[in-house]
């Protein structure tokens, strides 16, 4: 079993989690540690979204064990098209994560960080997947975590959008540790320091590798040729 | 109208359509955010079951309607939480126990022969001064509840998920929200009527969505449209002797069509 390394935040140890016979996961072992930009690669049912979940406490192992060092985890979840026409404005989402006095400011805050204040009072409803999005990251913000998580965070956004809140999570990535789930690999080969693969056991990749690969199969590789090529 | 006014049933009748409206606009815009509509309909029909205990055991029927009402609210709040797809067949099997166990238990009682018409579609006639009280005391219970609890009742209304994970109790809310759903059942059933009920809580509340910036102000103009819909069709009622439940729906839904219009031209400007 690998020993967590004194900079680790968020250390997972030999977990296997699943429903019934199956497992989802099986013996994964994963070190997060400060100033990481990880992205989780993998199939779709391959875990990912189950690990993240095991780690933000919300499902428990049913082996190994998961020790968090970090005092608190922003979490921006896969779907944020969900109850689009309730009546909430951007600032009333981004202050559930708050309480006290100091909602409103701290709200504020956290959406001038992602570039969202100017549009704080407009109902969720009425803003594009994109800005949504980044509404949801700064509800994630709002609670000063140092590791961000973000499951599928340009799973329903168009190109532009996408691009720019991965621009927005490698400036936020200076200053605090980053987690993402993906299955954009041109995305994760530009962005990402990192890279684990998740298909019920977890690998990690070199990314160096791959940006090799990235680089001379230029903006027309196939991903699952690279994957390939890089287990084999 | 002002003779209408000295009449002590019109009297009642006012009052008690003041405190529905403002069920109707706190609770139907909570059940609408949590797409608990229907749930709240299979309730409403299984309240009948509380009629027929109360006419059989010779209960008061504000207490044996506000129980079947919980128990089934909280019933279904335990078997919907994680499982929405379990929902119509849960409310058809839970409207229609309920009405059938009602409609046994006033075959089974001697000599009964009332008018159990008006409490399926609303009479202004049938309100006390009891009724009054009791309706008064479930919407004090329901709005303390609510402002005491606005925060975690937001967060688990618009995203559950989220909720889970800064520490509030999701399913006890979620069960909170259908239980007071199930209680403004019993307030607004003498007037409106247990069939249409959900329509009070419906039609008012989708106005107000359109127009409200948060929670708070969706509830508060359901209720405002509410007020409007239910004098209107008080009136009407009285005036032309009508099922109060189906004037007061009517006036609602008109209310909607002018509502619609008016959007229609202020977008056209």
């Amino acid at each position: 079993m690998p020993k967590p390394s004194p900079d680790s935040l968020i250390s997972v140890q030999s977990v296997s989690f699943g429903y019934g016979r199956e497992p989802i996961l099986r013996n994964v072992s994963l070190e997060v540690e400060r100033g990481d930009f990880l992205a989780l690669i993998g199939p779709n049912g391959g875990g990912k979204s189950t690990l993240l979940r095991l780690i933000l406490g919300v499902l428990t192992p049913t082996q190994g064990s998961i020790t968090c060092k970090a005092k608190a985890i922003g979490y921006v979840p896969q779907n944020t098209n969900i109850n689009t026409a309730f009546p909430i404005t951007a600032l009333d989402v981004v202050g559930m994560g708050v309480v006290g006095k100091e909602r409103r400011t701290r709200s504020l805050e956290a959406l001038r960080s992602v570039g969202m204040e100017a549009l704080a009072q407009r109902r969720i409803g009425e803003l594009s997947g994109g800005q949504r999005q980044r509404v949801m990251i700064a509800r994630a913000l709002v609670a000063k975590p140092e590791v961000l998580m973000l499951d599928e965070p340009t799973s329903s956004i168009d190109p532009q959008g996408q691009r720019d809140i991965y621009e927005l999570l490698a400036k936020l990535g200076k200053a605090m540790t980053v987690v993402v789930v993906s299955h954009d690999i041109a995305v994760v080969v530009r962005y990402a320091k990192k890279v684990a693969y998740i298909n019920r056991t977890l690998t990690f990749h070199d990314l160096s590798a791959m940006q090799r690969a990235y680089a001379a199969h230029g903006e027309h590789f196939c991903e699952v040729e690279l994957l390939e090529g890089l287990h084999g | 109208m002002v003779e209408a006014l000295s009449y002590p049933f019109m009297q009642h009748a006012l009052i008690a359509a003041v405190l529905i409206s403002i069920v109707a606009g706190v609770i139907g815009s909570l059940a609408v955010v949590n797409r608990m509509v229907f749930l709240v309909g299979g309730i409403a029909h299984a309240a009948y079951g509380g009629i027929g205990l109360s006419i059989f055991f010779s209960v008061p029927m504000f207490l044996s309607t506000a129980a079947v009402t919980a128990l089934a609210s909280l019933v279904m709040a335990h078997y919907t939480l994680y499982r929405r797809e379990h929902n119509d067949l849960l409310v058809g099997i839970i409207w229609a126990v309920g009405m059938a166990s009602g409609i046994i238990l006033v075959d089974l009682t001697p000599g009964y022969t009332a008018d159990l018409m008006s409490y399926l579609f609303g009479s202004i006639l049938a309100i006390e001064r009891s009724d009054l009280w009791g309706m008064s005391a479930l919407l004090l219970i329901t709005l303390g509840v609510i402002t005491l609890r606005y925060r975690a009742i937001l967060a688990v209304s618009y995203d559950s998920e989220y909720a889970r994970l800064l520490g509030i109790n999701v399913r006890f809310y979620y069960s909170l929200i259908l239980l007071l759903c199930g209680l403004s059942v019993v307030v607004a059933m003498k007037i409106v009527g247990l069939i249409m009920v959900i329509a009070m809580l419906t039609i008012p509340v989708y106005m107000a969505q359109k127009i409200a910036k948060s929670l708070l102000q969706m509830m508060l103009f359901s209720a405002l449209f509410a007020l409007i819909s239910s004098l209107i069709g008080l009136w009407l009622a009285y005036m032309y002797s009508l099922s109060s439940g189906a004037a007061i729906i009517l006036v609602a839904t008109a209310l909607m069509g002018v509502f619609e219009l008016g959007r229609v031209l202020w977008h056209k400007r």
